[in-house]
């Protein structure tokens, strides 16, 4: 009754507005508006651009890279675009799965400069991310004099994933314990360590490395997608749920938390659901879909639809070739039985030297194959 | 320096590998080609409006009725001066522009409605897109458009801001209505069906009647235009709105058709002359086609093109239908007993079938 009287007044609300009344929400906008009066200060733009960023991978919410590439555009126009400037574009190609682009941002910072490393950094790990192990390799070793344990960490991740995985495993685990790093390397370093004991067989040893990463890092989407899945692994999904909250923004988080409530029997199917299938649907008409990896994930493990499942594993191949990339793939294609993909996923592993326990499953034989739930 | 490094690993590897879940910012924006005239939908997120004009005058992190209201001639403005649509050196205007509250995706849209008056109709329009750009290079508009019936969609984005329209050239095009009514005949078994049992009972009748097989080509050709005429009439009162017959009515007769002409085969009650029927029978299924067609809103010249092509398409299919049925009951020797059974199972087929029709489309079974 109330509903019905307040509609169509002045006073109905017909739209609410994300963190319009956040502080910080407020700062950004008082400094947009300053950087549109006063162009040519680049040091509010640097600072602008970064805390949308951050402000973006916080709130997992695309438009605010698109508020930072819009405050970049202007110095990215000029003939000698600053280099800090250079490599926040380049940060927002790589979230937005602009990988070629982000490269040639990238590769536009010259060796002498203060940014040069973490340019090389983040190039060894898009070339890593895109399975092209030869260039990150060089890149790794670009940081051999600059930064030499990180450098070293650098190259332990490449050579885990081409055919090195035990040695790789055993030297770094020994660098962790024998070294006192900074928490941002050590919680970095302790994910590869995680994915190559995951990848040695040694789900048990990934989860009590976990146990050691700085807790406010860890709490990153991606450390705490990570974690899902080795607790998976472990047949542990109510602790799935415990370290997913139901307000939860990203899509890796979302759909690992209505996993666990899908083995539990209870109620996946909710508006969290539906958005993200609306969400996929969405992303797919607008061409170009960083979601893929996720719609791959929701569509083998909570809606059960194989082919569908399999389409977006192949377009988030095309862009990602990690650890979860190839099982997705792997695992999909044995799914929907398409076999031309499993073989073509086995040529890669070879050609590559890659290994990894959790794929040996799908090697087997089809009738030798359980149910993945 | 270290420690900047060290942040960045997080800031910046890590976060690569998450996706985010709320939705991008898109508007959409359908242009529809109706005769002479181009109406448009812009449908634009609250959100995205409000980073340009600052809706929530009173800070509470909403936008209610009253402030959409104190904002509109800033929409419009705001609209107007970023949906850019020119004809050469002259601006495109909006007229008739209404803006209602909406929920796309679930998330809160503002659909603007307005038609967009063009100093020459006919020729190209472009289109400059210009909205939001400025603050945000994420922002897309995915358009569609539909230009009498044919639509076409894409995707406007920061890189690719101009359309050139030719597709918003307004004139009819004969050859889409008139491959629309070769499809819409060959597509549609119950208008098959009551074609050929139509051709078959001229076949029989002259065959009774010993009459030579040009005469039995021109009976059908009598017959099919009669059947033609008649559903060009119904197809035009009804496209004009002077007739109107529930979608059901229409339907069941048209299946009742198809059992009376087939029963007609065994116990000719039609009439020796077949023409008088066809085009009775021509009259409800012209009905038909016009709701196959659907609503055209186009008028005058434009009309009369769409409804002509439409029904030389339907008549040539027929003659392709009829003219095939022909050779085959002709290549027959009428006392052969495969021409009986031929054309008697056939008219069994068509009963049952046309009485099924009926009885599904009239009371549902």
């Amino acid at each position: 009754m109330k509903a019905m009287q307040s509609e169509n007044t002045d006073d109905q609300v017909i739209a609410r507005l994300p963190d319009s009344n956040d502080p910080e929400t407020v700062l950004l906008t008082r400094m947009r508006r300053y950087t549109q009066e006063h162009p040519d200060d680049l040091g509010t733009a640097v600072n602008l651009a970064h805390r949308y960023i951050a402000k973006g991978k916080n709130e997992s919410d695309t438009r605010y890279l698109g508020y930072a590439a819009a405050v970049l555009k202007r110095w990215l126009d000029m003939e000698q675009t600053p280099t800090q400037i250079t490599l926040l574009d380049a940060e927002i190609k790589q979230y937005n799965h602009d990988f070629s682009g982000a490269l040639n941002s990238l590769g536009d910072i010259p060796q002498s400069t203060q940014q040069y490393p973490t340019a090389a950094l983040m190039s060894a790990n898009i070339h890593q991310i895109q399975g092209r192990f030869v260039e990150a390799h060089t890149n790794c070793n670009t940081l051999g004099t600059r930064m030499s344990h990180i450098s070293e960490i650098c190259t332990l991740s490449l050579a885990s994933l081409t055919g090195d995985l035990d040695v790789a495993r055993q030297k770094l685990q020994e660098l962790l314990t024998t070294n006192s790093y900074q928490p941002e390397i050590t919680t970095w370093a302790l994910g590869k360590l995680m994915d190559m004991s995951v990848r040695s067989n040694r789900v048990q040893e990934a989860l009590y490395y976990a146990g050691f990463m700085d807790k406010t890092l860890a709490r990153a989407a991606f450390h705490r997608a990570q974690l899902a899945d080795v607790l998976f692994m472990l047949n542990r999904p109510s602790d799935v749920l415990s370290l997913i909250s139901e307000d939860e923004q990203s899509d890796a988080l979302i759909v690992r938390r209505l996993r666990a409530q899908k083995i539990l029997g209870q109620n996946w199917r909710s508006t969290a659901s539906k958005r993200l299938e609306r969400l996929f649907l969405a992303l797919s008409k607008r061409g170009k879909n960083p979601h893929a990896r996720e719609a791959a994930y929701y569509y083998l493990y909570l809606s059960e639809e194989p082919q569908k499942a399999l389409s977006a594993a192949l377009e988030n191949w095309n862009d990602q070739k990690e650890p979860i990339d190839i099982r997705l793939l792997m695992e999909t294609a044995k799914q929907s039985g398409n076999m031309n993909t499993v073989d073509y996923v086995v040529d890669w592993i070879i050609k590559n030297r890659y290994q990894d326990a959790t794929i040996a499953k799908f090697l087997m034989p089809v009738s030798d194959t359980g149910a993945t739930e | 320096m270290m420690k900047r490094l060290a942040a960045l690993l997080l800031t910046t590897l890590v976060a690569t590998n998450t996706a985010f879940a709320h939705q991008a910012s898109d508007s959409y924006l359908v242009l529809t080609t109706e005769g002479q005239r181009v109406f448009a939908q812009w449908d634009i997120a609250f959100r995205d409006l409000n980073v340009l004009l600052e809706m929530d005058t009173n800070g509470d992190g909403s936008i209610t009725r009253g402030e959409l209201k104190s904002h509109r001639s800033q929409i419009l403005d705001v609209a107007s001066r970023n949906l850019i649509l020119t004809q050469g050196d002259s601006k495109c205007g909006f007229e008739n522009t209404t803006q209602n509250p909406t929920f796309l995706n679930n998330d809160p849209y503002l659909s603007l409605n307005f038609s967009v008056a063009c100093p020459n109709p006919g020729e190209p329009v472009r289109l400059q897109y210009k909205f939001l750009f400025e603050t945000d290079l994420s922002h897309q508009s995915l358009f569609k458009l539909v230009n009498n019936g044919k639509e076409t969609a894409g995707i406007i984005n920061a890189d690719n801001r101009t359309l050139t329209l030719n597709q918003l050239s307004t004139s009819v095009s004969f050859t889409d209505f008139f491959v629309s009514g070769f499809v819409h005949i060959m597509d549609g078994p119950d208008h098959i069906l009551f074609l050929l049992v139509l051709v078959i009972a001229v076949t029989l009748s002259a065959e009774r009647k010993h009459i030579a097989k040009k005469q039995i080509c021109f009976n059908t050709v009598k017959l099919l235009t009669a059947f033609t005429v008649a559903h060009a009439i119904t197809l035009g009162l009804a496209q004009t709105g002077i007739l109107f017959l529930p979608a059901w009515l229409v339907e069941s007769a048209i299946g009742l058709s198809v059992a009376i002409a087939a029963a007609d085969l065994f116990y000719p009650f039609l009439g020796a002359k077949k023409w008088p029927a066809a085009f009775t029978f021509g009259l409800i299924h012209g009905l038909g086609f016009a709701s196959a067609l659907g609503p055209l809103h186009i008028m005058g010249t434009d009309l009369v093109i769409a409804l002509t092509a439409f029904n030389l398409g339907i008549e040539f299919g027929q003659l392709v239908l009829a003219t095939t049925a022909l050779i085959i009951l002709l290549s027959l020797k009428p006392q052969n007993k495969i021409h009986f059974f031929v054309t008697r199972v056939f008219a069994t087929i068509a009963f049952i079938t046309g009485l099924c029709w009926f009885m599904q489309r009239a009371f549902g079974f």
